[in-house]
């Protein structure tokens, strides 16, 4: 058998792929290991199970998408937080897919991005379940941001929830 | 050919003091917070005149359902539009309009599918499904009395464009052949389909992510099926050398200028901050070669994104880009005219009104600008209609 002839371009051909593949998982779509829902999925969700909403607007391409989801979301404490946490939506920033929002209306995802006025990629939305806006960060978010973040969260959610036992004991 | 916007003279139009050839009418309106107006097709094409009529197509709710709707205007009076005509029997959205050798010919996506008529402007012709879907978005030109039509059908993972075209003949709509207008193996997520023709060539521009990033492209032919390879329109800014891969272009338009010359705009994101500016540039063999990318926005636009752009000509010296941005807080409705070699300075086109968006534009070919935009507020939405002719 002629193995240069007969393996050696396969063989190539697997070394080329795996060099490429770290590139081609560069693309900054929803960091992996995380289940991110549509946007309008991820609303109802959060309704249903009364639990505030993380919402990633990403584009691909972007370059600080890709380091928060390579630096940031592979921290392990962020994913154990964030999963735990909140209910998870990415929002593809040019994408022309329809979504229905809870008013009825149906917009495409880069109409949402205007709608929300952004201003560019990654931003991220913290919400309250009913949709309501907790907090809007721009730009690459590490590991400690993102657990800053999330700490800011959980303290108003606290604090919110002290007031509201105080007011009902009123 | 560049932007000159050193001085940039932001003109509000004067509604109260408009001209007898100026127009604002609202073509559609409703009160309540739930009902919404929709002016969104691929490429921007949901208004079109001849020399007498204008024509707009949109999507509403007002009946509690998704529905898509044409109404004409008859320009040699005073009046509004007329009466509403309802595209399809079902849910249907993405409806695009485009007047060809005295014809309307329309499209609208309608249970995944695409559909057509053709109005001559006292009837409507019969429907047809052009294709099967499923089909995400449509776009629409005149190839002589013909309408050349493209849309982005969801293939899997990702998406193809493909294009087509409707004839109509007494008492029927012929439908031509359906071709692939790029390989789906190397490029696996085309979207946002133009299209147009020019120096007798048939070009279909498209965006791709599938290098990393959405890069801008457009196939042009004699013919559908005679598509060269596809050649790339914008410029690629690589940002960082480690994350990501690049500046992207979206939401491109297209549109014929004077002397056959095309001219396409999108969204580009190469700026750093403050999203994405409206790019254009031109074609001046059908399609086939593309020059340099020209920033349309002025320095008084950099400072926030732009929105939704349209473009349109009436094939003479009148070519006119139309977007949205906030640049004066609230969102507006900006446009720039082509001055020879260079943009013109962005000046407001929807006055003083609150929330519009949205916006779409077409020529008559005596050079009347019709444009229409959504306006949405603590009043309701409306769509506005605006024509003017200098």
């Amino acid at each position: 058998m002629d193995f240069t002839a007969t393996r050696l371009p396969s063989l190539l051909a697997a070394i080329v792929l795996t060099l490429l593949l770290p590139f081609t998982a560069s693309r900054a779509e929803p960091p992996p290991g995380y289940e991110f829902l549509r946007y309008d999925e991820g609303l109802v969700r959060a309704q249903a199970e009364n639990r505030p909403v993380f919402v990633y607007f990403g584009r691909y391409g972007c370059g600080f998408c890709d380091k928060t989801n390579k630096v940031g979301f592979a921290d392990p404490q962020v994913k154990a937080a964030y999963t735990e946490n909140y209910v998870l939506v990415y929002v593809n920033s040019e994408s022309m897919d329809r979504l229905t929002l809870p008013s009825g209306e149906r917009i495409t995802e880069m109409q949402l991005g205007e709608r929300l006025n952004t201003l560019g990629t990654p931003v991220f939305f913290f919400l309250e379940p009913d949709g309501g806006q907790l907090l809007k960060v721009y730009g690459y978010q590490g590991p400690e941001k993102l657990l800053d973040m999330h700490r800011q969260i959980q303290g108003r959610q606290i604090a919110e929830a002290g007031i509201k036992a105080v007011q009902q004991r009123q | 050919m560049i932007n000159r916007p050193a001085v940039a003279t932001v003109l509000a139009l004067a509604w109260t003091t408009a001209a007898a050839d100026t127009q604002l009418l609202t073509v559609a309106t409703s009160d309540k917070q739930a009902d919404f107006f929709q002016l969104q097709s691929s490429g921007r094409k949901n208004i079109a005149a001849d020399d007498r009529r204008v024509g707009l197509v949109w999507e509403e709710t007002r009946s509690g359902k998704s529905v898509s709707h044409l109404a004409f205007r008859i320009m040699d009076g005073e009046q509004g539009f007329g009466e509403r005509l309802t595209l399809g029997n079902h849910d249907a959205f993405n409806p695009v309009i485009a007047s060809c050798a005295g014809r309307f010919y329309v499209a609208w996506i309608e249970q995944d599918s695409v559909r057509a008529s053709v109005y001559d402007g006292t009837a409507q012709g019969p429907v047809v499904q052009v294709v099967e879907g499923p089909i995400n978005e449509l776009s629409i030109a005149c190839r002589d009395d013909s309408a050349l039509l493209a849309w982005s059908r969801r293939a899997g993972k990702g998406y193809a464009v493909e294009a087509g075209s409707v004839h109509a003949q007494p008492g029927e709509l012929k439908r031509g052949p359906v071709v692939a207008v790029a390989p789906t193996d190397t490029y696996q997520f085309q979207t946002n389909p133009g299209v147009a023709y020019a120096k007798g060539r048939v070009v279909v521009t498209w965006h791709d992510r599938s290098s990393g990033t959405n890069l801008l492209y457009a196939s042009s032919g004699t013919s559908l099926d005679k598509l060269d390879k596809q050649v790339q329109i914008n410029e690629l800014i690589k940002k960082s050398y480690e994350w990501g891969s690049g500046s992207s272009a979206v939401r491109n338009a297209l549109a014929v200028g004077k002397d056959q010359r095309l001219v396409v705009v999108w969204l580009d994101k190469r700026a750093s901050r403050a999203g994405y500016k409206v790019y254009s540039a031109f074609s001046h063999d059908g399609g086939l070669s593309w020059g340099d990318n020209y920033d349309i926005i002025d320095e008084w636009g950099t400072i926030v994104p732009q929105w939704t752009p349209a473009v349109a000509s009436n094939g003479g010296d009148k070519l006119m880009v139309v977007w949205m941005d906030a640049r004066e807080d609230g969102n507006t409705i900006w446009s720039a005219q082509l001055n020879g070699l260079t943009w013109s300075a962005n000046t407001n086109l929807s006055g003083d009104a609150e929330g519009a968006y949205s916006p779409v534009i077409a020529f008559s070919p005596d050079g009347t600008l019709h444009a229409a935009w959504i306006e949405k507020n603590n009043g309701g939405s409306r769509i506005r209609y605006y024509s003017t002719r200098d």
